[in-house]
């Protein structure tokens, strides 16, 4: 099966597809081959292996659930730790900007002298008490007080805070990607009319027919355009 | 001897470019439409000189094919000196180019994206583009 598809499409790449497609019509066939079938029963572990690796703390508790139990503990551990004395963080160089950071100082009880920090949204100036609050409304865009107050007994909600905030930390490390390129090389128009506008500015407005281009279209062309003229561009020919 | 010079430099210019209008009637050479054309890996530059067309009062229209074929369009200015006067000038040199709706037309060396056109018009009447090939792709890693 996966051997006659791509001699019956000259061309095609399905050789490099992950193998779902194939693997649905293999297991039509699954009762004369029975290597599709072991193949398909591995990829999926696979798969899940590599999703936990990438996530160190969060290996043991994804699979299988009575594993989260021992994770929880060591993360509400982590907590208790950050309030008391994590005070020392190195920056908030991961914040966001617009973000307000507040050190307040607790003036009373058996802890009085030592620091809160507390960070504001810049639009609702909603409070946060850590970090990991604060990356977890980034990620999710809502916070998760309700989940908050009831972690000391529900281990699982615990649990996905700490997954939640490890992704966002990676997330906040990598650059935001650029946005993608709305531009079809494959199909240039026949003939495009540029018309200098009387506009004091000098501004050029492309025609397609007689139809002006939208703006919006005119700015991806633009972009495409910056790209490969500032880039190193490969040339192909059709 | 000079003028021998000059007229061999003359035949030399090889004319890829077809006028009509004002823009043919210029008596030495024509002084709308002189013309560069420049070529990159990925793209094509042409310069046309476009002298005594001023950018805020007549639309200039450049047509692009993807063939590569370029019709630039365009109207020479009235004589801006104005005529309250009533006098009337009868030429008797006209070596430029004179007012009338021109047109400039010619063909680039190879098939371009009529989308990537990035056209410039300098204040002293040089018309500057630059025009992507096609077929021109942007490296996907």
């Amino acid at each position: 099966m996966s051997t006659s598809t791509p001699s019956d499409k000259p061309g095609s790449i399905a050789g490099d597809f992950p193998p779902d497609p194939l693997l649905a019509s293999g297991s039509f066939i699954s009762s004369d081959t029975t290597a599709g079938d072991s193949s398909a029963n591995r990829r999926p572990i696979q798969g899940v292996t590599r999703v936990i690796g990438s996530g160190q703390n969060v290996r043991i508790g994804m699979p299988k659930g009575t594993d989260q139990v021992h994770q929880s503990p060591g993360n509400s551990a982590q907590r208790a730790e950050s309030k008391s004395r994590k005070r020392a963080a190195p920056g908030d160089n991961w914040l966001p900007p617009g973000w307000k950071v507040e050190d307040k100082i607790r003036t009373s009880g058996a802890t009085a002298g030592s620091v809160d920090k507390y960070y504001y949204e810049p639009v609702t100036g909603q409070r946060f008490r850590s970090r990991n609050e604060v990356l977890y409304y980034l990620e999710h865009g809502t916070s998760k007080k309700g989940a908050r107050k009831a972690a000391n007994t529900d281990f699982r909600s615990d649990q996905f805070e700490g997954q939640g905030s490890k992704k966002s930390v990676r997330k906040a490390k990598e650059p935001p990607p650029p946005p993608p390129l709305n531009f079809d090389f494959e199909s240039p128009p026949e003939k495009v009319s540029w018309a200098m506008t009387k506009a004091g500015e000098e501004a050029w407005t492309p025609f397609i027919g007689d139809d002006k281009v939208q703006d919006s279209v005119r700015r991806d062309w633009v972009t495409a355009f910056t790209v490969i003229t500032t880039q190193n561009a490969s040339k192909l020919s059709f | 001897m000079n003028s021998e010079n000059h007229k061999t430099t003359h035949s030399k210019v090889i004319s890829h470019a077809f006028f009509t209008g004002t823009a043919k009637q210029g008596s030495l050479a024509p002084t709308i439409g002189l013309l560069d054309i420049g070529v990159s890996e990925v793209a094509y530059i042409f310069r046309v000189s476009l002298p005594g067309i001023e950018k805020n009062q007549n639309m200039i229209k450049c047509e692009i094919q993807r063939e590569g074929r370029v019709c630039i369009r365009g109207v020479v200015p009235e004589i801006a000196i104005p005529s309250d006067s009533g006098c009337l000038y009868r030429m008797q040199v006209q070596q430029l180019c004179p007012p009338g709706p021109f047109s400039i037309t010619f063909n680039l060396p190879g098939q371009v994206d009529p989308r990537l056109f990035s056209p410039k018009f300098r204040p002293d009447g040089i018309l500057e583009v630059v025009v992507v090939k096609l077929g021109v792709r942007i490296p996907t890693s």
